[in-house]
């Protein structure tokens, strides 16, 4: 529909302008310095799995289900999981209804890779009837506003649902082990999934053929940057992955500065998730 | 014989309601609605050029859009988007803006029961809060049948599941302002009888469902009273900016506009200014506190002059007799940026402008 089209929201070059030569002197828009973070609220639904994160003025949702199914062929003791990212229209009003755009795929691949390259999350605990049965968890994320930086949130938001997240407990029984009874919540408390670390994602802007850059852009610095990169990084001073898409090229030594301004950070914002969780299942494991 | 609900409510007691609105930055209107644990969020992306293919151009088109909260969407979301959409259809006044589409998008939080009227009530908070123009509300609402017989209105999700049928009902919150012929004065004020959309599951008898009908109808009474207790409370606490729209009000025999204006320097003062004429006829410029909502200043006029005054004190800044002609009580008015003001006048009406005013009227 080229009505659609037509309506997309544009920025207009004095805007571009404004934002790139002020970057110059170090300044931002809405007053930050190059490497301030927006803030950051996590507030959790009331049932298990369900977290809505607030990052300055964009709003990521995410919920975590789990099912019984049968297991890869190659991995037969282990769970999976699986991410879906929905941009829904009310974020953007580029977004389209429908099957994701690439930006959705990109988003989901990186929080995907981030959980299961570093095995943050247990995947040989979901196992239930090894060849048989597993738990596939499934993790939804739904954009809500789109105020930019959308990777950083949607991170948070799927590490603060899988942390509160608890699967029903199941045993196995019958004649020949093979029999599996789930337990409704009623019978028996469900039980939360084992988290190892906690993979962060840290979003950089470049501007200015990379010489200038910044920390959680905003949707319009974002149309602004000519380059970017995401990097994952946990408190223990891992990296669990990187991500940069093409465009700009840049020096070696920004990429490295890059790294090492994540990994400082990477401690504040676990404490944040841990704090918010642990505020809200105060009989969450300690680690 | 009372039916015993399980969380200890009447059977035509509504849970807890809750709606909070603008919640989010980019879409144009927002509003998050809950009843009890069912929370939806709606969201509102104004009048945009042009129309789908087989809408009718003359009209305005909305556009709805459900999102589950997890899944894809189903045959079930696909008649939940066309219901709502014929239902905004019938209360948004299509004529105003022809030949284009309004988005409204659906996000379910979370479904404890009565998703869909939950929804309807959230989309209608969301297009109040676009500045969509609408003839009136509406207010929706799902009444169930129990096995015994026994009527329930807003049920949760486990007393769905246990119902024989149900229904959602979502009636115009309008009141009437002709009573039709010799209908007898109700007590309060006439409200508009009608149903908007009504959708039924399950097996019902036509006596039972009038019973619905009826119940559902007095527990709208408290679901209007709700909306407008929110809508009101929200509009005085509008962000600061330029001068607001108008709303009118009457206030103690006035009637009047409001003007909201606020200090450009930035500081933080809303007060609200009701200038006009009373029924006895002394025009007066009335300052309320926003807090308090009581007048604080009260100027009179009568004198065939136009007095301005600064907004901080009580003194005559200046008057202007406008070059004659005004009438005893003038009827001010002025425009939204506050540039131009329209004063009447013996054989019809003046019009002054600031500086940059006068560069709008050429």
């Amino acid at each position: 529909m080229e009505g659609r089209l037509n309506n997309m929201w544009r920025l207009t070059v004095n805007e571009s302008k404004f934002v790139e030569s002020a970057l110059q002197s170090e300044l931002r828009v809405d007053g930050r310095g190059l490497y301030d973070y927006r803030k950051l609220t996590i507030k959790f639904g009331k049932e298990y799995g369900s977290s809505q994160v607030q990052l300055g003025q964009t709003h990521v949702m995410a919920f975590v289900t789990a099912q019984l199914v049968q297991p890869y062929k190659d991995r037969p003791s282990e769970g999976s999981f699986s991410i879906f990212t929905e941009f829904s229209p009310m974020a953007d009003p580029s977004f389209e209804p429908g099957h994701p755009g690439e930006s959705a795929v990109e988003l989901g691949r990186i929080i995907d890779r981030a959980l299961r390259e570093s095995r943050a999350v247990d995947t040989e605990s979901l196992c239930v009837l090894a060849g048989k049965l597993v738990w596939s968890v499934r993790i939804d994320l739904h954009i809500l506003d789109n105020g930019g930086n959308l990777v950083d949130a949607a991170n948070v938001a799927a590490l603060a649902a899988l942390m509160t997240f608890r699967r029903p407990d199941c045993t196995v029984g019958g004649d020949n082990s093979q029999d599996v009874i789930i337990h409704p919540p009623e019978e028996r408390e469900p039980l939360p999934l084992i988290i190892h670390h906690l993979p962060i994602a840290f979003t950089f802007g470049f501007f200015n053929k990379g010489s200038i850059l910044v920390m959680d852009p905003t949707y319009v610095e974002e149309a602004v940057m000519c380059g970017r990169m995401t990097v994952t990084v946990n408190a223990n001073g891992d990296i669990c992955a990187i991500q940069k898409p093409g465009e700009e090229g840049v020096n070696q030594s920004v990429i490295l500065h890059c790294l090492r301004l994540a990994s400082s950070r990477a401690s504040a914002t676990t404490k944040i998730i841990r704090d918010a969780v642990g505020f809200r299942n105060p009989e969450r494991f300690p680690f | 014989m009372e039916i015993d609900r399980e969380d200890g409510r009447t059977p035509n007691q509504l849970r807890p309601l809750a709606c909070s609105r603008n919640i989010l930055h980019r879409p144009h209107g927002s509003a998050s609605w809950s009843q009890g644990d069912t929370k939806v969020l709606a969201a509102v992306y104004g009048p945009k050029a042009g129309t789908k293919k087989n809408e009718n151009a003359e009209k305005a088109c909305f556009e709805v859009i459900w999102k589950p909260k997890s899944g894809q969407i189903g045959k079930v979301e696909k008649e939940y988007e066309m219901i709502l959409k014929r239902t905004i259809q019938s209360i948004c006044v299509l004529t105003v803006n022809p030949n284009t589409t309004t988005s409204v998008i659906i996000q379910v939080v979370h479904d404890d029961g009565s998703l869909l009227p939950c929804a309807i009530n959230a989309a209608c908070a969301a297009l109040v809060d676009a500045g969509i123009p609408m003839k009136h509300l509406a207010v929706a609402i799902c009444c169930c049948l129990a096995e015994n017989g026994y009527l329930v209105l807003d049920p949760n999700k486990l007393e769905e599941k246990k119902m024989t049928a149900f229904a959602y009902l979502v009636f115009p919150n309008t009141t009437l302002s002709v009573l039709p012929e010799g209908s007898s004065v109700a007590e309060g004020e006439p409200v508009e009888h009608g149903i908007i959309t009504s959708v039924t599951h399950g097996v019902m008898s036509v006596d039972d469902y009038f019973l619905c009908v009826e119940n559902g109808r007095a527990a709208t009474a408290s679901l209007s009273a709700f909306f407008r207790k929110n809508f009101q409370q929200s509009s005085s606490n509008a962000g600061y900016g330029n001068l607001e729209g108008w709303v009118y009000y009457t206030f103690h025999g006035h009637e009047a506009p409001f003007i909201r204006s606020i200090d450009t320097n930035g500081n933080i003062r809303a007060w609200l200014f009701c200038c006009g004429t009373s029924k006895l006829g002394d025009s007066s410029l009335m300052q309320i506190t926003e807090k308090k909502g009581t007048v604080k200043r009260f100027y009179t006029g009568q004198d065939g002059l136009i007095k301005f005054w600064h907004m901080d004190s009580v003194d005559l800044l200046s008057t202007t007799d406008a070059e004659g002609g005004l009438q005893d009580f003038p009827r001010l008015r002025f425009d939204k940026e506050g540039n131009l003001l329209a004063v009447s006048t013996r054989d019809g009406f003046k019009i002054l402008a600031n500086s940059t005013g006068s560069k709008l009227l050429q």
